[in-house]
């Protein structure tokens, strides 16, 4: 395999590469935690040409800065809008020209907006730059609206779906479902099959089972496949005397489609004895008399594992 | 045995008449009321905003009632359908609560979320599921089926249960530096269920009641010295397991022509499980641009289990059944977790990231009831990978890397005498993702994902030895509200031993166009699956064993999805909306479903409002008509916004 070449090629691109500053937080040698007096005043300045949500932004949790300069201290920024968008003097003596001020957007980089973000979170998103996510050029901005002033958890910049309430998308399957499907709609119409997953009657979202910030979503390395499942369906955890080995080691995925299919229990097969089949390649004589359409689990009752019997009779 | 049949039953003609004759009254009124009624007031704004609907749901279903409930299970009678409740008017101590409820007073699937927070100091949120599971598979005997394929098609297990999930989370932030997390989560699931058994060569069915709760107490404290974060984490979970099967009245079997009868019979097996996980994590930005985060955990659990089986019959020599034994059963593991990552922006447009894992499990589980049984497992995965992301221009992005991971299974069981030698299997995984996104314009842009993976010694015959996947992803955004969306992915996966493969297919295209009073989605999506595998299958001696015989495997399915959004709201009294999904699925199990949906919304006076809404699914599976149904669904309400 050629993956160790492309070892060796990645440490040497990172021993190569220029180290170019990185404008992501306030200058340092700006006062951590500025009194509010010079706060109150910097959001003036903004509000002279950018339209800020006055009242509503006051509802955003990242208005606390405005108001709590030792929260602000703790962060090493300042307060205001400075504590994300970096230092603003250049910006307001060009009158607002593009590239004065980190803005989130047109020729700033995904990475910048993803260190802007994790400079504060990264206690909560550590690992964001690890994600499938973040290697698709997805920023934080993607999906949470920074200075939304709506409800939505998260600041989850969902699908506008206005007022229009009656099965409205949002009401149905919450807003953090309704923020994925707007890039995964390819996904979201599996949870349309017969047998699926109760995300469209809003029971569970997308993030009950996958982590947006976790590396999980491109590689979940050394950690059982099964984990995310037996949350909800911890009797099917186990552990158990007789082990069903596929269950223990491949995970559910071995024999079920997790979002939705159009067999019974979200099997892979409709017919049993065809799913079964496929792995057990030497069962008992008598076997013979079974045929595709068969159940195989009206006899092997405790198909997930058992505590008496090693072919899960009992 | 009583083969359970559950017919198509008619419908109450009578009852959807006069629903229908209801809902036409009420429609009529809804579309005149904006005519006849002034325009309301302007919405105020306000700190406090939210909306309450309650109403009755009217329900007719025609054909398999059973099946119905398999799938919408949505049942007639008055309803909470939302309450919407968002305030930050609220004094100092308290910045936001918000109250979402969905569908209370008894459907299937109820939902209450309550936050309530101070931003920077603390939050506190309670959410409450309820997801009801119904399933009985339609069992036909022999002589009804016509086929005996068919008869043998069907699954004697029953469900008909509730799935309860509450979880409440409290955060307290002491200061900036110190925070204390409390987590609590409870899980239950209780119904009804039947099971099957083999007794002495012949099947009885037999109830079984469930009732099973989870409960999982979590306590973190975390300290954040600026640049460095630590998290200690405790979780104590307890499991219950109430198990016990009984014949609900003497049975003489699935075959009666078989000597085995019983009279009654008894197994109880309620079990315990207790785990306590142990955590700590380091997260450090020990200068700009680098993050390392170090997790380990320990996990430790226990299963107990004491089993007692009774029965009396007649065994199938004819001779009395006495069955009367106990025992118990006891399983114990520990699984450690060992986590690093590590991200490094090299500068603004460069990024290493890398993330190296090692997971160990060692079981052992010993039982005495039937059998005097042992078994252990242990399972160690270690892997790694490493990735370069890049911001190429302004417009390109590429990002790329490698993955790798190894795992060691050991096994052993045995259900007489001691263990034997450990059975051994090695699975090592390689891999290579890259990434490309294109932002060709403000209104367009592209992405492409591709992974390959390698897999040596896959552990089942079914696991890859093979895999790719590539997604392509492109959207425009134009003017005035207007959106083109398609994606296509491709997996595959091939076990170049067993001769395995499978493929699927995902394409979606998706388009819509949003004015002030109108919003209009349509969408397409494709789901193509393939999964083959001609299989030797090999008897073991015994019983006509020792012979070897080809079964083939060929599963296909092909689903396509239409679906269509229209929402158009002429005044600021009056909404109209229509949903359609029509669905078709072919291949091994052809099905077809229609889901079509319609409202009308009219505000009147002062914030007050009233819906009509009316649903009809038609559901047809093509091999046979037995899971047939239609159902019309019409909802009345009456709502207040403020």
């Amino acid at each position: 395999m050629q993956w160790r070449t492309l070892l060796l090629s990645l440490a040497l691109v990172v021993v190569i590469a220029p180290r170019g500053p990185v404008t992501v937080q306030a200058d340092e040698s700006t006062t951590p935690g500025a009194d509010l007096t010079s706060a109150a005043e910097i959001v003036e300045t903004c509000a002279g040409c950018h339209e800020i949500d006055g009242p509503g932004y006051a509802k955003n949790p990242h208005a606390v800065f405005n108001t709590d300069a030792q929260l602000a201290a703790h962060y090493g920024v300042e307060s205001s809008c400075t504590a994300c968008h970096g230092d603003f003097e250049a910006h307001v003596e060009s009158a607002g020209e593009d590239g004065t001020i980190l803005a989130f957007g047109g020729d700033d980089s995904f990475l910048t907006t993803i260190e802007a973000c994790t400079s504060c979170h990264a206690d909560a998103h550590p690992r964001f730059l690890a994600t499938g996510h973040a290697a698709a050029g997805v920023a934080c901005t993607d999906c949470h609206d920074i200075h939304a002033s709506g409800s939505a958890p998260g600041l989850l910049s969902m699908p506008d779906e206005g007022d229009l309430i009656g099965w409205d998308q949002v009401a149905e399957i919450g807003a953090a479902s309704a923020t994925c499907a707007d890039c995964h709609s390819a996904v979201m119409a599996q949870f349309d099959f017969n047998e699926a997953h109760r995300l469209r009657e809003g029971v569970i979202s997308c993030i009950d089972c996958h982590d947006p910030h976790a590396p999980q979503a491109r590689v979940r390395l050394a950690a059982f496949k099964q984990d995310q499942c037996t949350t909800c369906h911890a009797d099917k955890s186990g552990p158990w005397v007789f082990e069903h080995g596929a269950q223990r080691v491949e995970g559910c995925g071995a024999c079920h489609s997790p979002h939705g299919s159009p067999n019974r229990h979200l099997l892979a097969f409709q017919n049993q004895a065809e799913l079964c089949y496929s792995c057990h390649a030497a069962v008992p004589g008598f076997h013979t008399r079974f045929v595709a359409e068969s159940q195989c689990t009206n006899c092997h009752v405790t198909i997930h594992g058992s505590n008496f019997d090693p072919a899960f009779l009992e | 045995m009583t083969h359970r049949q559950h017919l198509p039953k008619s419908g109450a003609a009578a009852r959807r008449g006069a629903a229908r004759r209801l809902a036409g009254v009420v429609l009529a009124g809804l579309l005149v009321a904006p005519v006849v009624l002034p325009a309301p007031a302007a919405a105020q704004l306000s700190d406090s905003d939210g909306l309450i609907r309650i109403g009755y749901r009217f329900v007719d279903i025609d054909g398999a009632e059973r099946k119905y409930r398999e799938d919408l299970n949505l049942d007639e009678g008055a309803r909470l359908f939302e309450l919407r409740l968002d305030a930050t008017d609220l004094g100092s101590a308290l910045d936001r609560a918000t109250l979402d409820i969905d569908n209370y007073g008894g459907d299937p699937f109820e939902t209450l979320r309550l936050d309530l927070r101070k931003h920077g100091s603390w939050n506190f949120s309670y959410q409450r599921t309820k997801s009801a599971y119904f399933y009985d598979d339609l069992i036909l005997p022999v002589e009804q089926a016509g086929d005996p394929a068919l008869a043998l098609a069907g699954d004697f297990h029953t469900f008909d249960f509730d799935r309860v999930r509450d979880t409440a989370k409290f955060g307290l932030r002491f200061s900036p530096r110190a925070k204390l997390d409390v987590g609590l989560e409870r899980w239950t699931k209780r119904g009804e269920s039947t099971t099957t058994l083999d007794i002495s060569r012949d099947e009885f069915e037999f109830d079984q009641p469930i009732d099973d709760s989870f409960d999982q107490l979590r306590v973190g404290f975390t300290y954040d010295w600026g640049k460095t974060t630590l998290v200690l984490e405790e979780r104590i979970t307890e499991q219950e397991y109430d198990v016990s099967i009984f014949l609900p009245g003497a049975s003489l079997g699935e075959d009666p022509n078989d000597a085995t009868t019983l009279d009654f019979f008894f197994f109880d097996r309620p079990a315990t499980v207790d785990s306590n996980t142990h955590t700590a994590r380091i997260v450090s930005r020990p200068a700009d641009r680098w993050t390392i985060r170090a997790a380990a955990s320990v996990i430790e659990s226990e299963l107990d289990t004491d089993a007692s089986q009774e029965g009396r019959g007649t065994a199938f020599t004819g001779q009395p059944l006495d069955i009367d034994i106990e025992g118990d059963a006891r399983v114990e593991y520990d699984a450690e977790v060992f986590d690093f990552d590590l991200s490094y922006l090299i500068n603004e447009r460069l990024a290493l990231v890398g993330g190296l894992r090692r997971h160990a499990f060692d079981q052992q589980g010993d039982v005495q009831l039937n059998v005097d049984g042992e078994s252990v497992w242990d399972v160690e995965t270690t892997g790694a990978e490493l990735g370069l992301e890049a911001q190429l221009t302004a417009t390109v992005t590429l990002s790329g890397g490698v993955r790798y991971e190894s795992r060691d299974v050991e096994h052993a069981q045995t259900t007489s005498g001691p263990l034997g030698e450990l059975e051994e299997y090695s699975t090592d995984h390689d891999g290579f993702w890259t990434s490309l996104g294109w932002n060709a314009s403000k209104q367009f842009r592209l992405e492409v994902t591709a992974e390959t993976s390698s897999y040596d010694d896959p552990f089942t015959l079914t696991s890859p030895s093979d895999r790719e996947r590539l997604r392509l992803h492109a959207r425009w955004n134009g003017d005035q509200g207007v959106y083109f969306d398609a994606i296509a992915v491709a997996n595959s996966w091939e076990n170049d031993d067993s001769g395995w493969e499978a493929d699927t297919e995902n394409l979606s295209l998706r388009a819509g166009v949003r004015r002030d009073t109108f919003d209009l989605r349509v969408g397409y999506t494709m789901v193509e699956t393939d999964r083959s595998i001609d299989q030797l299958v090999t008897t073991l001696p015994g019983f006509g064993g020792g012979q070897t015989f080809l079964f083939p495997t060929l599963y296909e399915s092909g689903a396509d999805f239409i679906d269509l959004r229209a929402r158009w709201r002429p005044n600021d009294r009056l909404q109209l909306g229509a949903d359609a999904l029509l669905y078709d699925n072919t291949g091994s199990f052809g099905l077809e479903r229609e889901d079509l949906r319609a409202y009308v919304q009219v505000g009147l006076l002062d914030g007050y409002l009233v819906q009509l809404a009316y649903r009809t699914v038609d559901y047809t599976e093509e091999a046979q008509s037995f899971d047939d149904y239609e159902a019309e669904i019409a909802e009345l309400s009456v709502g207040y916004r403020w």
